[in-house]
């Protein structure tokens, strides 16, 4: 038995670390290429071996030096203030009205639901830059262009499709007879919400959130089209590396891996506190 | 406490029927037991009657009021769900009061009702426990504590003891029946279990394809069945339902011959004899000829199949009886037996 086994598992190792490989090499990659001096990245053939320096980190974080004027924050600090801003007010937003719906969606008698649920879904897979260009011609006509309103009003069109479905589902799996329990039990609907629902929920509602927040965090396009000097998301921060005359390689790469750290955590979080079994000892 | 009225109740789906035509009352006070086999409209009523399931016909009344169109929390039902339904977040203390939190009820006054429905379910030392924390019976009984605790006008349960083990369900049923004893709160209990339904209910209520099939007490419900599938569905093992026709006065198919009503002279009919009043006779006495076809032993008696033509029966024999397989038997029944009309089932 073992000796038949072994080639088989060493099989999957081999597949195992090929698929792990195929992610996180890019990831490997750029973060040896943010400790390089441009010397070593332009180098050719590629360099391994390097004598790794944070210069990189520094001038992303801290600016570049003689900059800066006094008390003004470096550029890519204001890139990511303006990204907490952007997604953590859209992942807000989105929870206030996608929350309620989804419970709409999942649990009301409203006909053509089904519909109403796939139109929001379809928002996801709908390019963005097909309404981009309108949406920018709206956006500079009625002010919200380079606003923090208005990027966190576009980002509804990444997070609420996200916050409704994540949380519609999860609705539907709460068994309906804990909430004909509490009907009998002469609860109203805000405190069959507020008591009841609400609390079987909160794993979901984070779960939807995180996620909301690393897609939006991600997105550039918007920030790209409807973003100007005073709204720009880090994802344009990571741009900003590119200048007119040269490709600053090193400080892409370590803004790369600093706006990607919220994203890590996030995945962290989400996949060590989101378990199933949340409705556990309520029935059977 | 009140009584509870449903009449000219329907439940439909389209083509689905759920109930049809269901009157019924429920005295002040009385434990009401509906049985039935799955899916002939026992959870719809309940529902009904508790304001989950609006009635397609019908009005329902509790106590002098109509509620046919109200909501649930409007009509002083309590109701305790097959699957338990608790509230996972909450303690055993918090669940129970609940019902009381939702009608405004003082903390102090929550404080003693909580601990005396839990007293009387035996979980005072649970208050403190998270649903999840507690076993199958436990769950149950919050579930209880919390229908009781605010003393309602009438209790709904539904399949309370299905998801329980065999032991726990007989534990659970002595102590729904004290609880009844003590509070006397009328009580509309479903189940498809005949020996529950036989040893709670006050008078049961035998449904089939959302229709009425007999009311009764479990003692009118066991000697006198209205239907064949009554007689069929009520007792341990169940009844045996014989197939062969009547003329004048004898009851006769292969292998039976016994006297039967001498009205209608004639035709097919269904021979209903309970396993328990079949015994073994020789000669003259025999009224049933056939061989036996297996043999069962429950350690206080022997239940033995015989083939007695093409049909089947089950005979309850005593324990030390010495047949054999593939042995040929002769057998006699006791004075209660049933006759039914072939066709309708209906009891002759
Ligand atoms: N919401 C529903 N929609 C359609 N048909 C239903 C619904 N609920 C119950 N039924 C049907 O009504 C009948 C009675 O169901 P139910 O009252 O649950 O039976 P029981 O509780 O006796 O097993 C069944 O045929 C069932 O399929
Ligand atoms: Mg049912």
């Amino acid at each position: 038995m073992k000796t038949a086994k072994l080639p088989e598992s060493a099989g999957r190792a081999l597949a195992q670390v090929l698929f792990i490989g195929f992610f996180v090499f890019p990831i490997i990659w750029i973060f040896l290429m943010s400790l390089k001096n441009f010397r070593d990245i332009i180098s050719y053939p590629p360099k391994f071996l390097f004598s790794p320096t944070l210069q990189n980190y520094r001038e992303t974080i801290l600016g570049a030096e003689g900059t800066l004027q006094a008390g003004e924050l470096p550029e890519y600090v204001r890139f990511l203030l303006n990204s907490m801003i952007i997604s953590g007010g859209a992942v807000c937003l989105a929870a206030l009205l996608g929350i309620p719906a989804a419970y709409a969606l999942a649990r009301g008698g409203l006909p053509g639901r089904k519909h109403i649920a796939f139109t929001f879904l379809s928002f996801r897979f709908a390019p963005e830059l097909m309404i981009i260009l309108p949406m920018y011609l709206i956006y500079t006509q009625v002010g919200l262009y380079d606003t923090y309103a208005g990027m966190i009003l576009s980002h509804q069109l990444i997070c609420l499709p996200l916050v409704i479905w994540i949380m519609m589902s999860f609705f539907q799996d709460i068994p309906i007879e804990i909430e004909e329990a509490a009907r009998i039990d002469g609860a109203n609907i805000l405190l069959t919400l507020r008591a009841v629902i609400l609390p079987i929920s909160g794993p979901g509602i984070a779960s939807a959130m995180i996620i909301a927040f690393i897609f939006s965090w991600n997105n550039l396009i918007f920030g790209l089209v409807l973003a100007g000097p005073n709204s720009r998301p880090v994802t344009m921060g990571i741009l900003q590396a590119m200048t007119f005359d040269q490709i600053k390689w090193g400080l892409m790469a370590a803004a790369a891996m600093v706006s990607a750290v919220p994203g890590m955590i996030a995945a962290t979080y989400l996949q060590r506190h989101i378990t199933r079994g949340l409705t556990m000892g309520a029935v059977r | 406490m009140s009584s509870i009225s449903l009449s000219g109740v329907s439940k439909f789906w389209g083509d689905t029927i759920g109930v049809k035509d269901l009157s019924l009352d429920i005295k002040d006070k009385e434990f009401l037991v509906l049985l039935g086999p799955s899916g002939c409209g026992k959870t719809t009523t309940m529902r009904m009657v508790a304001g989950l399931e609006k009635p397609s016909t019908g009005t329902i009344r509790i106590g002098e009021r109509d509620v046919t169109g109200l909501d649930p929390r409007e009509r002083d039902v309590a109701m305790v769900f097959q699957n338990y339904s608790l509230y996972p977040q909450m303690t055993v203390a918090q669940n129970i009061g609940f019902p009381l939190r939702a009608r405004g009820v003082k903390r102090n006054e929550q404080r003693q009702k909580i601990y005396s429905a839990a007293k009387l379910v035996e979980l005072s030392e649970y208050l403190g426990r998270k649903p999840a924390a507690l076993s199958g019976g436990q769950r149950q009984r919050v579930a209880l504590a919390r229908a009781i605790v605010r003393s309602p006008a009438a209790f709904l349960m539904d399949e309370p003891l299905s998801n329980l083990d065999a032991r726990l369900r007989i534990s659970m049923r002595g102590l729904i029946k004290r609880l009844h004893q003590e509070v006397g709160t009328s009580t509309i209990y479903v189940t498809h279990d005949q020996l529950e339904a036989m040893t709670l209910a006050d008078r049961i209520v035998v449904m089939r394809n959302g229709e009425v099939e007999q009311i009764g007490t479990p003692k009118e419900i066991y000697n006198n069945p209205r239907t064949a599938f009554v007689a069929g569905f009520v007792g341990s093992p169940s009844c045996n339902l014989l197939d062969g026709e009547i003329v004048d006065g004898m009851f006769s198919a292969e292998g039976i011959s016994l006297a039967a009503p001498l009205k209608p002279d004639r035709g097919k009919a269904t021979l209903g004899i309970r396993p328990e009043a079949i015994s073994l006779a020789d000669g003259a006495e025999a009224e049933l000829r056939g061989t036996v076809f297996a043999i069962e032993m429950t350690g206080d008696a022997t239940l033995v199949t015989v083939s007695v033509g093409e049909q089947q029966l089950i005979a309850k024999l005593d324990a030390d009886c010495t047949l054999e397989p593939a042995q040929a038997v002769t057998l006699k029944t006791g004075p209660r037996r049933f006759f039914f009309e072939g066709k309708t089932g209906l009891a002759i």
